[in-house]
């Protein structure tokens, strides 16, 4: 053969190697390959070089990442396939050295020669040969559910040259490529069979080992058949022997617990009921967990156990002091409370219901209560309730029933006299589902909550010995009889001082010790907190103002985690940084206020406000605009203040003619505000005033105060709240009625002494008071 | 020596005492085959070139299997070489021989 015809086109294919002599189907789709195929075709002989990739992932492999032993081979068939790749029947012909790839064409083509295989001779050989074909009868037996089971010795008689049958085995055994190139390359027969009868022996361990695993799994099944069985014949035996299944024993612990529990003698019929009743179901039943359930509540009610009392009312005074700052007279009341409540436990005294702003303490007050009198303590949020049966439980006909919370918090606290607190009594809601302040009626009540009955339990349980406590923001929305059952404790917003003071005492060293440094490594001076105050915060309570200090913390924290050891003392100046730009300004008194513009105060409930009443004089026009989201009760005092001022035109030296021409128009700001009540009269009647004479009202002074027709000035609420929120905005003089004069001793001294106030009974009082006459 | 791409079909049968070896065996020159003997076995081998080409054809399938054949034949006796003689027609080649 010269040269020229050692050059066929070349097939790189993947993942397999072709023996010669062997024959095998291959699908072709590489464009490449499928080209070089077709080139193939036109020859006379229909021949070319097969050869394996080295690595399978790479489309279009260079010479190097080809073996370079490959087979000559003979295209027996070929035909095209659907998707584009053609199917081949291939036989080997000879091995073949590939000694130069020619890229050039659109197809690779080998430049080749001839490698024979080997020929060698010797006893080895033939043992070996033996050995290896004694191996794969083995294999066969092991693989028999395989496709080429039990045929394999059939394909190895059809041949006997000892190198066809390692080919052979090639193709049946699990072999990878490079070990499959290793025999394809062998440079004697003895080779061929050492690495042959290698790999055989390898496989047979495999399949051996795959064999006892799938046996051990089989003997796993039946295992576990064997126990259920032997299981049941236990049950069987046992009821035969008269013992107990696990839920007689389950059964048994419950009954052991039941009475151990103490019930009372109602609750113990129906446990002892509901007992026999479990007995008798399967306990598959879904029944059976819901009187299991149901028992269960009835042993661990605390029916008779309770916290032993503690009432040393000194120490209670202590435990209050130490949690709260001020508000003496509070703790007087609550004390006056304890006392009764010492001297006589049978009187059912009234339930007591904090009200104030958010912040302001209610919650922790109650937990003081609680602390003080050695109770448990388990606050109920009632905020957005409106199922009733939320309290008083679902009957347990209904699927996924559970008790009333009063019921569940006096099993989780496990005695029948802890301190119960009712967050937000004033934001109970009510709809078809029942009024659920109806239901508190019946807790609250001392006369009737001796029998409370929880639907779930049905059965009447003990809540007398409970201490309620309620809390509430606002008593409007507070259903009348509710209020009558409970005592009133009003906690109103407090001073900038003592914000100051609760800051220092708690609030700083609450937040540092949350950071878990040292207090003294922080320190917030007086005018910071003040700064904070005033500027960050508007509230009647400290909320606010404890997270801005937690936020003071947090930034300065940051500093002692970066290893800093010596104590910070924050700046004013830095509190720009740390908190940002000023959130609120105090409300800057108006500098000049025009004729018509007067200033109230009002009770909101975050505390007090200032805010200015507006009126002009509309030309030509005819009765009394009023504007500013103003009730019903705002725009008749309004009204009033009109109809006084006009009454008493005359006297007050207002030519008539002014209000008979036009008409009035009075605005409240802010305008998205719903505002009302009466005690914006007095403002509205200066207001009015001062609009008419063209007198400017005194910038300095603020009033509150409920008019009549006939120009007295009657007491109104909030008092405090109003005096703070005047304070605030740097209004010194303030205009009271008389009747209010009771409520400035709870003012602190500080703040009586800082301010003037002007108590009126009159409007013509609070006229001479507040216009300006200069 | 590679080993041979296909082996062709081939009746054997006899008459008075002559017998008769047919191969199917189309498309072959008959410079591109031969015929040897060697005891009882007759050995016929040789290629079949695909010479119906040309470089614009493309194959949609193929079936027929060229290249090199090989075919041996043991037959129930020994081979008289003298009486050995072929013909081949129609694409069948037909061996005649008989019993030394």
């Amino acid at each position: 053969m010269n040269s020229n015809e050692n050059l066929l086109p070349l097939l790189p294919i993947k993942e397999m190697v072709l023996f010669p002599h062997m024959q095998h189907p291959l699908v072709v789709g590489r464009p490449r390959s499928i080209a070089a195929v077709e080139n193939a075709l036109l020859s006379e002989e229909k021949t070319l070089i097969v050869v394996t990739q080295k690595d399978s992932s790479i489309e279009n492999p260079q010479q190097e990442e080809l073996y370079s032993i490959g087979t000559r081979a003979l295209v027996r068939k070929m035909e095209r396939l659907p998707n584009n790749s053609i199917g081949l029947s291939l036989r080997g012909l000879e091995r073949v050295k590939i000694k130069n790839v020619d890229f050039t064409e659109e197809y690779l083509q080998a430049n080749f020669s001839v490698v024979p295989l080997p020929t060698d001779e010797s006893d080895e050989i033939e043992a070996l040969h033996r050995q290896v074909l004694e191996q794969a009868t083995q294999l066969d037996a092991l693989m028999s559910d395989r496709w080429f089971g039990g045929i394999l010795p059939q394909l190895l008689q059809s041949v006997e040259e000892p190198l066809d049958h390692v080919f052979l085995l090639c193709s049946v055994l699990n072999l990878d490529v490079k070990q499959q190139q290793d025999i394809l390359e062998t440079s004697s027969r003895l080779q061929a069979l050492k690495l042959m009868h290698e790999y055989l022996n390898h496989e047979i361990l495999i399949l051996g080992m795959q064999q006892d695993i799938a046996k051990q799994a089989a003997a796993n099944v039946t295992q576990e058949q064997r126990q259920y069985m032997l299981r049941r014949q236990l049950e069987e035996i046992q009821k035969e022997l008269g013992e107990k299944t696990p839920e007689q024993a389950e059964i048994e612990i419950l009954r052991n617990k039941l009475n151990e529990a103490k019930l009372p003698a109602p609750a113990k019929k129906v446990a002892n009921k509901e007992l026999e009743r479990l007995q008798r179901l399967p306990s598959a039943a879904q029944d059976y967990q819901l009187t299991y359930a149901y028992l269960e509540l009835l042993i661990e009610l605390p029916w008779k156990k309770s916290t032993k009392h503690k009432l040393d009312l000194n120490e209670a005074r202590q435990i209050l002091d130490a949690d709260h700052f001020d508000l003496e007279k509070i703790k007087d009341r609550i004390i006056e409370h304890l006392a009764i409540y010492k001297l006589n436990p049978k009187t059912r005294g009234a339930i007591l219901c904090f009200v104030g702003g958010p912040g302001v303490g209610k919650t922790s007050l109650g937990a003081s209560i609680a602390k003080a009198l050695g109770r448990e303590f388990e606050r109920i949020s009632l905020g957005g309730l409106h199922d009733e049966a939320e309290l008083r439980g679902h009957r347990r006909t209904y699927i996924g029933a559970m008790p009333g919370r009063i019921i569940q918090a006096i099993r989780r606290r496990g005695v029948n006299n802890p301190l119960i607190m009712l967050d937000e009594v004033d934001k109970l809601g009510h709809d078809y589902r029942g009024d659920p302040a109806a239901a508190l009626m019946e807790i609250l009540d001392p006369a009737q909550n001796v029998n409370f009955h929880d639907n779930y339990l049905d059965l009447d349980f003990d809540l007398s010995k409970v201490f309620f406590v309620a809390t509430a923001n606002t008593l409007e929305t507070i259903p009348r009889p509710l209020l009558d059952r409970m005592e009133i404790i009003r906690l109103s917003g407090y001073t900038e001082e003592e914000k100051i003071e609760i800051a220092k005492r708690y609030l700083v060293p609450r937040q540092i010790k949350d950071v878990n440094l040292p207090v003294e490594k922080i320190g917030i001076p007086d005018d910071v907190l003040q700064e904070v105050i005033r500027h960050y915060t508007r509230e009647a309570g400290v909320r606010e103002l404890e997270r801005q200090i937690a936020a003071i913390v947090r930034k300065t924290a940051v500093e002692f985690a970066d290893g800093r050891k010596e104590p910070v003392t924050i700046q004013l100046n830095q509190l720009a940084n740390i908190l940002g730009a000023e959130r609120f300004s105090v409300e800057k008194m108006r500098q000049n206020l025009s004729t018509g513009v007067s200033i109230g105060l009002a009770w909101t409930e975050a505390g007090g406000d200032v805010l200015f009443i507006e009126s002009v004089l509309i030309p030509n026009g005819s009765g009394l605009t009023l504007t500013g989201q103003l009730g019903d009760v705002m725009k008749e005092s309004a009204q009033a203040a009109q109809s006084y001022i006009w009454s008493r035109a005359d006297a007050l030296g207002i030519p008539a003619e002014k209000f008979n021409n036009s008409g009035f128009h009075i605005h409240v700001p802010a305008g998205a505000i719903p505002k009302d009540g009466p005690s914006a009269g007095v403002t509205i009647a200066t207001s009015l005033i001062s609009l008419i004479t063209e007198k400017r009202v005194r910038n300095d002074t603020a009033m509150t105060g409920e008019i009549t027709l006939s120009g007295l000035v009657l007491p109104v609420g909030g008092i405090k709240e109003k005096v703070l929120a005047a304070r605030r905005a740097g209004l010194l003089r303030i205009i009271l009625p008389k009747a209010n004069s009771k409520d400035l001793d709870e003012l602190a001294d500080e703040v009586r002494q800082e301010i003037e106030f002007i108590l009126v009974s009159h409007l013509d009082e609070v006229f001479a008071a507040a216009i300006d006459n200069q | 020596m590679s080993i041979p791409g296909w082996e062709p079909p081939a009746d054997i049968f006899h008459s008075g005492g002559k017998w008769f070896v047919k191969m199917e065996l189309a498309g072959i020159y008959p410079d591109d085959f031969s015929i040897a003997h060697s005891g009882n076995k007759l050995l016929i081998h040789g290629r079949r070139k695909d010479r119906i080409h040309n470089k614009n054809l493309l194959y949609h399938s193929m079936e027929i299997i060229y290249s090199r054949f090989e075919r041996v034949i043991e037959l129930p006796f020994v081979i008289d070489g003298s009486s050995l003689c072929w013909v081949y027609r129609d694409g069948m080649l037909l061996i005649k021989l008989e019993q030394a």
